[in-house]
């Protein structure tokens, strides 16, 4: 037996070794093949270890084992068993890290199924952050040219914390402040000077925050002053990262997140606590030219009426709510564009009797 | 058999392993947040781990130690001597398991050092620092409340205290759940009050109950005492004209009233030696069949054993009355089963019969949550794991000795 090792040891030895090397030398030729047949199966080039590792030994079977883990996840929930949660969606997305819905789906039941769930108001907050997180801090990594993904989260940012949906939406917005106040100041307005000089602080701002802080210069300078306190804030950022790498032919519902985040925070975007730490919303007047921007952007790059629909509901809504705060001039400048974009015969009676309508069939 | 293991670097190989895979959970884990949720998930996982490696080493070598030795012909030399098949099997068995309590001591220490740094890195007055010592790190006696008549606007459940009630600072924590027609509907307040036998109140505590999802009340421990007979009552208390006025508790997630009765040490002893019971049983298992059969065949054998153990409650389901095939055929005449589900039913019926208990004994998800592993569990479990499953496999195995000419070449 001894011999029979002996004689074929080298042999075998030398034929594993020749044939590493030519592997090696078709890897990557082969990676390239790949990468133009099939585009966004690009390898994980930062990927942690364990994720390079189960993602090419286990090769097909790797999604038997997503399905499993899946199935777990799904029996523990129904059984009321959130503890593992995280820990199975940061498996299966691991097992699938390029496919986008998987990332979606984990991220979005843990920050809106599971969180519901939970009695104590500041755990309910941490589903909502581990949603959040799962998708800022791993599933942008994993698929960056994805623009779904950017808008997975920013809907998160613009649904769950910046609307009312949720019965603890106004804790969520007072948690999201204090956090973001901490990290860029008081005001929620950064200051980018300081930032420029100061590459701790953009390191900081990137990650805590998955910001970026050039990014962020741009996003104010197109749709600000933000206050980036405010939830929808960081749903306009997060369209616009998932319009950069959608390219020249866009991405409906990022251009459909900028408008509608635009919009609410114009008409209810400026939040504060009175003494008694109830969450105040008042309009954020300073947006209206920014909010026409984002609107006719998106007319200008998209064809689909419903997008006019929803540009003519803005501007007659606002006229009516400019109206009742009485601010007449921007009330006035909501009715003209809409007149002159819009023409109707209820435009055409002019800007009083267009309120005078509205109030009486109200 | 222990040099034996040594020596095929069997030991320092599991060894490896297991410690790799404590290491790695520990590392890795992410929990949900908290450091309660990660102690949890750590002592979940590191036992799931733990259970399935060691299970699946131990048979591999109980296999291997007796068809091994047929097939190399070094049992004849032991067979010939004045040896009874018992003892031989037993010298076997004893080798096979003494590596699986090494095994087990080494991850109960890891596990226990995990607890340890857990505690230090959490502040005691914070709510993460008092949910790892008074839900994880803890041994707390699962009292199941029983529903009686409760009067008037109020619900009362009655259950029993344990024996011994760990003192002050530990808490008892009360768990319900209500039936919500509705995601994320308004909170209620509740009114909960613990009453003696006498029906003197001992605690009373107002509070908000979600909804949706498991509520929690602590209870001081002054409140409750040993082996006494207490009563709970629930009411709502009147608030806002839009809360809810009255609530459904969940049918399947009955109230629970958790009592600390010792520590995490305790627990995860006799944890561990149910987990040792079973592996025993695999290590029985995998002699017996390798008096049998050849080493591969053994190993088939035993692990197409386990797997169908396991699965057994899945084919009584399939073949019980009332699967889903049945209703497609509700509205006419009620089939008749074809002789092969007849036997089919019966064969999983009396599977299930013979494996219950082996199933029955499950630890990890009671170690996590902090809920008692009892005394009597463990004894119970070594008399039908070791003594009774044990015993069958090991008269098994001397008959088929016995009987078996194993010089016949194989």
């Amino acid at each position: 037996m001894k011999s029979w090792r002996k004689r074929t040891g080298i042999p075998i030895l030398a034929t594993a070794v020749l044939l590493l090397v030519v592997a090696g030398v078709f890897h990557a030729p082969l990676l390239e093949l790949r990468q133009r047949a099939l585009p966004g199966t690009e390898a994980l080039t930062d990927a942690p270890p364990v994720v390079v590792f189960t993602t090419v030994v286990l090769g097909g079977f790797r999604g038997v084992i997503a399905d499993a883990l899946w199935l777990r996840a799904s029996y523990l929930q129904e059984e009321g068993r959130y503890l593992e949660l995280v820990q199975l969606a940061d498996w299966v997305t691991k097992l699938e890290p390029h496919t986008t819905d998987v990332w979606a789906f984990h991220a979005w039941n843990m920050a809106y199924n599971v969180s519901v769930m939970m009695p104590v108001a500041e755990d309910r907050w941490r589903w909502v952050q581990q949603g959040i997180r799962l998708l800022r801090d791993e599933g942008i990594r994993y698929n960056p040219t994805d623009p779904r993904i950017y808008h997975e989260l920013g809907w998160i940012f613009q649904h769950k914390l910046g609307g009312d949906s949720d019965r603890l939406h106004a804790y969520y917005k007072k948690q999201w402040s204090d956090y973001v106040a901490e990290r860029l100041g008081a005001s929620g307005r950064p200051n980018y000077g300081i930032f420029s000089m100061e590459p701790g602080l953009r390191e900081r701002i990137r990650d805590e925050m998955g910001l970026d802080v050039g990014r962020m210069q741009i996003v104010d300078a197109i749709y600000g002053p933000l206050d980036w306190r405010v939830p929808q804030s960081h749903a306009v950022y997060w369209a616009y990262r998932g319009l950069e790498v959608a390219g020249p032919e866009g991405f409906l519902s990022c251009s459909r997140m900028i408008y509608q985040s635009m919009a609410e925070m114009f008409l209810w975007g400026k939040m504060s606590w009175d003494s008694q730490g109830e969450l105040i919303m008042e309009a954020d007047k300073r947006l209206l030219p920014r909010v026409f921007r984002a609107y006719e952007e998106t007319l200008s790059r998209y064809d689909d009426p419903a997008l006019d629909e929803a540009y003519i509901n803005f501007l007659a809504g606002a006229t009516l709510v400019m109206a009742q705060q009485g601010d007449t001039r921007r009330s006035h400048r909501c009715f003209d564009r809409l007149h002159a974009r819009y023409p109707t015969d209820r435009t055409a009676q002019g800007y009083d009797a267009f309120i005078a309508a509205h109030k009486e069939k109200k | 058999m222990i040099r034996q293991a040594v020596r095929s670097r069997f030991v320092i190989c599991l060894f490896v392993l297991m410690l790799s895979l404590l290491v790695g959970f520990a590392l890795t884990i992410k929990g949900d947040g908290t450091a309660a949720g990660r102690l949890q998930m750590l002592l979940s996982y590191a036992m799931g781990a733990v259970g399935v490696v060691l299970g699946t080493a131990t048979l591999w070598l109980a296999c291997g130690s007796v068809s091994s030795e047929i097939e190399n012909r070094r049992l004849h030399l032991v067979l010939v001597k004045p040896i009874r098949r018992m003892d031989l099997w037993i010298g076997k068995w004893l080798g096979i398991v003494s590596v699986a309590m090494l095994m087990l001591a080494v991850a109960g220490f890891f596990l226990a050092i995990a607890g340890q740094v857990a505690l230090r890195r959490t502040v005691p007055d914070s709510a993460d620092g008092r949910a790892v010592r008074h839900q994880v790190l803890m041994s707390r006696y699962l009292a199941e409340s029983e529903r009686v008549k409760g009067g008037a606007g109020k619900a009362r459940w009655e259950l029993d205290c344990p024996a011994i009630v760990s003192p002050a600072p530990a808490v008892a924590t009360l768990r319900y759940r209500f039936v919500s027609p509705l995601r994320d509907l308004p909170p209620v307040r509740t009114h909960w009050e613990v009453l003696g036998p006498d029906g003197t109140c001992r605690f009373e505590a107002d509070g908000l109950a979600n909804m949706d999802g498991v509520n929690r009340l602590d209870i001081p421990v002054d409140s409750l005492q040993a082996g006494e007979r207490i009563s709970l009552t629930f009411r709502i208390r009147r608030g806002e004209e839009e809360a809810l006025h009255y609530v459904t508790f969940h049918p399947n997630h009955p109230v629970e009233l958790l009592i600390p009765t010792g520590g995490f040490g305790g627990n995860l002893v006799r944890a561990l030696l149910i987990v040792f019971c079973r592996v025993a049983l695999l290590a029985a298992l995998g002699v017996t069949v390798g008096t049998v059969f050849t080493f591969p065949v053994a190993v088939f054998v035993s692990t197409s054993m386990i797997v169908a153990t396991l699965f057994t409650q899945f084919f009584v389901f399939s073949t019980a009355p009332g699967r889903p095939s049945d209703h497609h055929h509700h509205h006419g005449a009620p089939e008749t089963p074809a002789w092969i589900e007849k036997v089919g039913e019966d064969l999983a019926n009396g599977m299930q019969f013979a494996v219950v208990p082996v199933l029955h004994y499950r630890v990890r998800g009671r170690l996590a949550e902090g809920v008692a592993i009892p005394w009597s569990e463990v004894y119970e479990a070594a008399g039908f794991l070791i003594f009774v499953y044990g015993g069958v496999l090991c008269a098994l195995a001397c008959e088929t000795l016995r009987r078996r000419e194993i010089a016949l070449p194989v």
